[in-house]
């Protein structure tokens, strides 16, 4: 079972558009604040604290070289989200296959 | 990041549209596939029309957990969708909702299509950031088995 406080961060952080641009933007590579501030209407201040809740939440990865900082997907970041997905869907496909077992044998002696 | 945070389940099952709605709306039926071993359910209770109520006790290896729910739409044999929400929850009263759907294949099969869409728990705690977050069905949990 995923931990809950993971989870609540991550699905959190998740559930706001302009943070789910900024994960989108940072697929097709790195980049510094003031990259991912310029399209945005938006200030650098305003960016930063979106990026400040993907970071406690384990998504972005903040590099920090002079007086820049860099930042980068986290590798496998919505590993935590994906899993606890999977746990769900495992949930029902389990009952599926049971009632689908029972509605086999149900048919095996009806015959 | 544009994943759909709903949980599907789609499934052919050997039997007609009537035969699988059947299973679902009687508690004996429910009893023996909606708590695959080693969960047990103890007691189900299933009120078939809407605003009838469903529940599900289950002995989940010796604690009791509950589910209980409302249907929304009762619909033989085209649909059935119902509120659940679980005991075992770290907020129980967070109400999620089950659709499933059973479309004809064939002469004698089913096609059942599940969908488990979840509110969400206390999760979205940024209101510093002035956003109004919808509800967009992201965070709850679901049995622990």
């Amino acid at each position: 079972m995923v931990e809950d406080s993971v989870l609540d961060r991550a699905y959190a952080a998740l559930a706001d558009p302009t943070r789910r641009h900024l994960l989108e933007t940072l697929r097709r590579g790195n980049a510094r604040i003031t990259d991912l501030a310029a399209p945005l209407p938006m200030t650098f201040a305003g960016v930063s604290r979106h990026v400040g809740v993907l970071e406690s939440a384990g998504l972005v990865r903040r590099e920090v070289r002079g007086r820049e900082h860099w930042l980068s997907l986290q590798p496998d970041g919505l590993g935590a989200a994906r899993q606890w997905m999977d746990e769900q869907a495992e949930f029902w496909s389990t009952r599926a296959d049971a009632l689908s077992e029972r509605l086999r044998s149900k048919k095996g002696s009806a015959l | 990041m544009t994943d759909d945070p709903v949980v599907r389940v789609r499934r052919v099952l050997p039997a007609t549209p009537e035969e699988v709605f059947a299973e679902w709306v009687d508690p004996e039926a429910l009893k023996d596939w909606m708590c695959p071993r080693p969960s047990r359910c103890v007691a189900v209770l299933v009120e078939p029309h809407v605003g009838g109520r469903v529940r599900f006790d289950v002995d989940d290896s010796g604690s009791l957990i509950l589910i209980t729910g409302q249907f929304l739409e009762f619909d033989p044999p085209n649909l059935l969708r119902f509120t659940w929400s679980h005991s075992g929850w770290s907020d129980p009263t967070v109400t999620s909702i089950v659709n499933v759907a059973f479309e004809p294949v064939g002469d004698d099969q089913t096609l059942m299509s599940i969908e488990h869409s979840l509110l969400p728990a206390e999760a979205f705690e940024d209101h510093d950031l002035g956003w109004a977050v919808t509800a967009e069905q992201l965070a709850a949990l679901l049995p622990r088995r």
